[in-house]
């Protein structure tokens, strides 16, 4: 009996043991569960968390206004013609055509990222094919500091980088004898306050000029992306604006380099340019006066060239061009007649004197009568009547027949719009 | 002799040159009366300097943004003048 009650305290005893065991162990499988289940959830928080973070960062790079895609540009159609006479008795040449400047399609292509930087890219499509006007980089970054390269319009005067689209201008063509286009390099500008007055600064390094190797005759060309590309040419322009309302500009420019670029001929050979701008708007009741002036200096060092003549002579000559031009155009805008209100009258005056005894001197002078009526803001039709005499002073014993005086007068319908 | 003349010269011309434009761009703070200027009044006489005043309406706000950047690069007007030109611009629309 003893014996019967020990075993039942020992099996109820064991019962008990297993049954607390049990539950314990039911207990701890129910809290690792828990656990599991907390740290799984932990996992896959901080796995969404760090998803969120990752998408919030992509979307901030995209805020909207952020980056922009514009497309502006200019389109410009028209037709000229010309009349061409000499003085060695020739017949006259005539010519009636589509101009180079006067079938022209060029978007420009603006993008910019933030508000530190633009790029800038200009094709054209014209009578010469496909070319491209424009395509840099700018980084803005003080508030008065840009940081640019890539191919741009050299900063020397102001009408090149300015006033030469066909929306912009005044008549249907660009003056003669501007001796600077677009190059490759990089640079810095700005535009500062100066108390009631402002200033600006146009600093930039190019592949700069070289003596064209493909006439030979002291005429200046880019180098471009040449193969040797040296002589880096360093170009500036500074402005001033005198006045509190910004109605005159006045600028100084300068531009100096080799024209070597690796022709050992050359190697001694240097170009000075220089320039001066004014550029006055004003609204003197009950019209709107606009007058432009530049004035471009071209100084190359002393070189010899072939004879046209005889491969085995040379020449040499003093290469130092001149060339301006001032424009006067002057709109009504006060009038109450809209058709009246939206004509324009302008008149240009040009110069150029190439080098004395070059193969390429001559005297030229550029007159045109311009009347523009402007549809709006950006788009304009107008009509130009232009006339070109040149009188030679190449050195005649140069060529094998006497370079006669021309006188060319043209008529240039023009249509062109800012897109 | 004289290389060592050029290269003092030079070195004071550039000298000068430093200094002077230390000075002019430490100067470069606008007046009050420039200052106070309103965007439709930087607008009327920064952009007819070289072309018709634009309309408003021509372009988004967002347009102007990037078309006031890109005029900065041209005109070089002041960083104040874009803004408070494409502001106007903006609001005008």
């Amino acid at each position: 009996m003893e014996n019967y009650i020990w075993n039942k305290r020992k099996r109820v005893s064991t019962v008990g043991i297993l049954t607390v065991a049990t539950w314990c162990l039911v207990f701890n499988l129910a809290d690792a569960q828990q656990m599991l289940t907390r740290e799984e959830q932990a996992k896959k928080d901080s796995v969404t968390d760090a998803r969120i973070a990752m998408l919030e960062k992509h979307a901030a790079l995209h805020k909207p206004g952020l980056d922009h895609f514009v497309v502006v540009g200019l389109t410009t159609f028209g037709y000229a013609s010309g009349k061409t006479t000499s003085n060695d008795g020739s017949a006259p040449l005539k010519a009636s055509a589509f101009g180079t400047d006067s079938y022209e399609f060029s978007p420009m292509l603006l993008w910019r990222q933030g508000k530190k930087v633009l790029l800038e890219f200009e094709p054209s499509f014209n009578n010469d094919g496909v070319g491209v006007n424009w395509a840099a980089i700018s980084y803005f970054a003080k508030p008065n500091l840009i940081f640019r390269g890539g191919y741009f319009v050299v900063p020397f005067g102001m009408y090149t980088k300015k006033l030469a689209a066909a929306w912009i201008n005044k008549v249907a063509t660009d003056p003669i004898g501007l001796p600077t286009a677009q190059d490759y390099g990089f640079g810095v500008s700005g535009g500062l306050p100066l108390g009631s007055m402002k200033w600006n600064y146009d600093l930039a390094v190019t592949n700069g000029l070289t003596i064209d190797p493909t006439v030979n005759n002291g005429t200046l060309t880019n180098v471009n992306l040449g193969a040797a590309a040296r002589n880096k040419t360093f170009v500036g322009r500074l402005g001033l604006l005198p006045f509190s309302n910004n109605s005159l500009e006045i600028g100084v420019s300068g531009m100096t380099g080799g024209v070597s670029n690796g022709n050992m001929t050359y190697a001694d050979v240097r170009a000075n340019l220089y320039a001066f701008d004014l550029n006055y708007v004003k609204n003197l009741s009950p019209v709107l006066i606009n007058v432009k002036s530049q004035y471009n200096v071209v100084d190359v060092g002393t070189a010899t060239y072939v004879n046209p003549l005889d491969a085995t002579k040379s020449y040499t000559f003093n290469n130092s061009s001149t060339s301006g031009y001032g424009q006067l155009s002057i709109r009504p805008t006060e009038s109450q007649i809209d058709f009246i209100k939206n004509l324009e009258l302008a008149f240009r005056y040009g110069q150029y004197n190439t080098p004395k005894n070059s193969v390429w001197g001559a005297n030229t002078t550029q007159t045109d009568y311009g009347l523009n009526y402007w549809i709006n803001w950006r788009t304009v039709v107008r009509v130009t009547y232009e006339v070109l005499n040149s009188k030679s002073t190449v050195d005649q014993s140069l060529f094998t027949s006497p370079v006669p005086n021309t006188k060319t007068q043209a008529f240039h319908i023009q249509f062109s719009i800012q897109l | 002799m004289k290389k060592l003349l050029i290269n003092k010269i030079g070195f004071i011309s550039t000298i000068g040159f430093a200094v002077v434009t230390a000075f002019t761009i430490a100067s470069c703070v606008a007046s009050q009366k420039v200052a106070s200027k309103s965007g439709a009044q930087l607008w009327a006489e920064n952009c007819q300097h070289c072309h018709n005043t634009p309309a408003p309406g021509s372009f988004s706000g967002d347009q102007w943004e990037t078309i006031g950047m890109h005029m900065q690069t041209r005109a070089l007007i002041t960083e104040s003048e874009r803004n408070k030109i494409v502001e106007f611009l903006q609001a005008a629309r």
